[in-house]
């Protein structure tokens, strides 16, 4: 019966007319909600093919919304008029779970280096303890070079008053 | 007499010279230990496994990925709320500023250990759309109405829990996933 009445629909108005749950994408989970929210309407392409969807006989009464935003119920009711006031979400939406997919990854990556850093961790106390004693080998070396030339000064000092007497 | 003088000041002057290229040896065999040592602590240095280029690159990496988290992170939360206030008139905006605005559905835990998996979030939040479809996102939108910022949970328990304990900032409806009638056609006639 269901069924019947979502091909009836598109035999209707072939590619003009989407059960409005066939359009959305969502986690599995989650499918029963969104089929209690868009399983009983239909997207159609103009009010044409809406008035057709909701009105015929075969179909027997369902909803149309048209892209404009005009919406056919079974009753006769007819609402449409001003820009409605959610206009724009769905397609933010997209915004915000592809930044979210981003941030995910981004996550992902940081988690990796933390990791990484952390295996890194006992060569890097190596490197730090060896250039510190290095440091340090390399001044003790130059303040001895220093040491060492003052005496080379006081060596030609003394060899020069040596000379003096020879 | 005076020449005796001067062979003694020399004799004293060629032992302080025998001293001083002594001490001179002594300080240039000194200086090749040490020479040896620095240039054995270089070799430990190089055979550690890490270097500065190492380090400044890890540390570079690891910066630029916090910096890049933590930006996406704010840009995720200015969606949020746009996205929200921008569903909202003026006089809507005014009236719910005191309200938490944002796509994601912020609720207290019920209880300790409470399973948060078990709340999906807000319809609009868990819909995602083909680029070629987004000209029917108006249409989709008018089609959940109101149900666009329901929230969907697991089972009509998880909902009285949020309701009764969830210290909730705005009135909310929740759609249970196991307790839910559904009402849908079947798509999969209309591929």
């Amino acid at each position: 019966m269901v069924r019947k009445q979502v091909s009836t629909a598109s035999h209707l108005a072939p590619g003009k007319v989407d059960l409005a749950l066939s359009l959305v994408g969502y986690p599995d989970e989650v499918e029963k909600a969104m089929g209690f929210v868009f399983g009983s309407t239909f997207i159609c392409k103009d009010s044409e093919t809406a008035k057709q969807v909701t009105f015929s006989k075969e179909i027997g009464g369902a909803r149309s919304v048209t892209l404009e935003g005009d919406v056919y119920e079974p009753s006769g009711t007819l609402s449409g008029g001003a820009a409605p006031t959610s206009s724009g979400v769905l397609v933010k939406v997209q915004d915000l779970l592809d930044t979210e997919r981003r941030l995910d990854e981004a996550k992902g990556r940081l988690d990796d280096l933390e990791k990484q850093n952390e295996r890194d961790r006992g060569r890097r106390e190596r490197w730090n303890t060896a250039s510190r004693e290095l440091q340090i080998k390399q001044h003790e070396k130059k303040l001895f070079e220093e040491q060492l030339g003052g005496s080379n000064a006081s060596r030609v000092n003394s060899f020069v008053s040596f000379r003096q007497f020879s | 007499m005076k020449l005796g003088i001067s062979q003694n000041e020399l004799k004293t002057l060629e032992a302080k010279w025998r001293d001083v290229e002594r001490d001179a040896q002594d300080g240039q065999k000194k200086l090749e230990v040490i020479s040896a040592e620095v240039e054995k602590l270089k070799k430990h240095l190089d055979g550690s496994g890490w270097s500065e280029e190492a380090e400044q690159r890890s540390q570079q990496q690891l910066n630029d990925a916090r910096r890049e988290y933590r930006n996406l992170t704010e840009v995720s939360k200015a969606i949020s709320l746009s996205t929200y206030y921008s569903s909202l008139s003026y006089q809507e905006r005014e009236g719910k500023k005191q309200r938490a605005p944002s796509l994601s559905f912020d609720y207290d835990s019920p209880y300790p250990g409470f399973d948060r998996s078990k709340v999906k979030g807000l319809v609009a939040s868990l819909i995602s759309l083909k680029p070629s479809d987004y000209d029917k996102a108006t249409a989709l939108e008018i089609t959940a109405g109101g149900r666009l910022y329901n929230v969907i949970v697991r089972d009509p328990q998880v909902g009285q829990d949020l309701i009764d304990k969830g210290r909730l900032r705005k009135r909310i409806t929740i759609i249970p996933l196991n307790g839910i009638r559904d009402r849908r056609l079947s798509p999969q006639v209309n591929r």
